[in-house]
């Protein structure tokens, strides 16, 4: 991930059914309007070079946040599971790694939603920072997590 | 339609995991960064796996730009048109545009033939940009350095694993 350019990816599907992706970077100061113009013009002058169908397209930018270290025990098979539902009751979850068990009630897998830093979440989801609130994939604002509880999911070996 | 916010996650064995969020459209970056350094501090106090990175992540719609259909006979993404670009700080970035049409390549060689229109126009417009309405943006490389020139471009082959 690169914060001085933002990433456009193009995946081209093949006639045996195997996809594969391109990128072409242009700049991170790029205009979110400006930058989908012209990963459009780029698709399409991909697409006079290739005898694959190009299924999707997209513009990532990279975002210039601190990093941070993780804790020695931390494991990303560790989960915790939101599920989210919005005002047409269209369903969405999150899926966060390295869960810390202490946001965890005793004896059960569910979350402790009464805990401080589980209800800031919960609240910056549900409600946003005051300018963005997240939304359901279709684009519906998220009424309310109507679940929370710890997963474990298999990664690759190390 | 909605923009992808992709946090990744490393774990105390460096494995990174991410977690997205949907986020509305028509925001600008600066307030989309806003929110995710918010969820950032949000997320650090219920995990105990370290800050790595995020992205925020467009979809563009194809729709109306691009013919919807099958595949072209014969196409395989492992046949690949690799250009080569030198950007302006003398560093090289490279485009491989998978599944390569051989038509596009001078006969008895492995040179994509820079005469055909096609290959004239990605050229232009990888060394030259495009205008959306908005001033002209142009291609770089990972550091951010405009695309100055053409190196090299032929067609060559990679290997992707067996089709299902």
């Amino acid at each position: 991930m690169s914060l001085l350019a933002a990433r456009m990816v193009f995946t081209v599907l093949d006639n045996k059914g195997k996809s594969s992706k391109t990128e072409i970077k242009i700049p991170i100061s790029t205009p979110i309007t400006a930058a989908i113009a012209v990963a459009q013009q780029a698709a399409t002058l991909i697409a006079a070079l290739t005898k694959g169908r190009i299924t999707s397209a997209k513009v990532c930018f990279g975002l210039n946040l601190a990093t941070s270290a993780a804790a020695a025990d931390a494991d990303a098979q560790e989960k915790m599971m939101l599920t989210f539902r919005d005002a047409n009751n269209l369903y969405g979850k999150m899926s966060i790694p390295t869960l810390d068990e202490t946001k965890v009630i005793s004896g059960s897998d569910r979350i402790d939603v009464f805990d401080a830093d589980v209800v800031a979440l919960i609240n910056l989801l549900v409600t946003g920072d005051g300018t963005i609130a997240p939304v359901v994939v279709r684009g519906g604002s998220i009424d309310e997590v109507t679940q929370a509880r710890e997963v474990f999911r298999t990664t690759k070996a190390l | 339609m909605a923009h992808t916010l992709e946090i990744s996650i490393v774990d105390g064995k460096n494995r990174t995991s991410t977690t997205t969020v949907q986020l509305p459209i028509g925001f600008t970056l600066a307030q989309y960064s806003a929110y995710a350094l918010a969820l950032r501090n949000a997320l650090l106090n219920v995990i105990t796996g370290g800050f790595r990175g995020a992205e925020l992540c467009v979809e563009v719609d194809l729709s109306g730009v691009l013919q919807v259909g099958k595949p072209l006979v014969a196409s395989d993404v492992e046949e690949i048109g690799e250009f080569v670009y030198q950007a302006a700080n003398g560093l090289r970035t490279q485009v491989n545009i998978p599944a390569y049409d051989e038509a596009n390549t001078a006969l008895g060689s492995d040179v994509i033939d820079d005469s055909l229109a096609a290959v004239i126009a990605f050229n232009g417009f990888m060394v030259n940009g495009f205008d959306p309405g908005t001033g002209n943006v142009e291609p770089c490389d990972i550091g951010g350095s405009s695309i100055a020139a053409l190196l090299t471009q032929r067609e060559r082959f990679r290997n992707s694993g067996p089709a299902n």
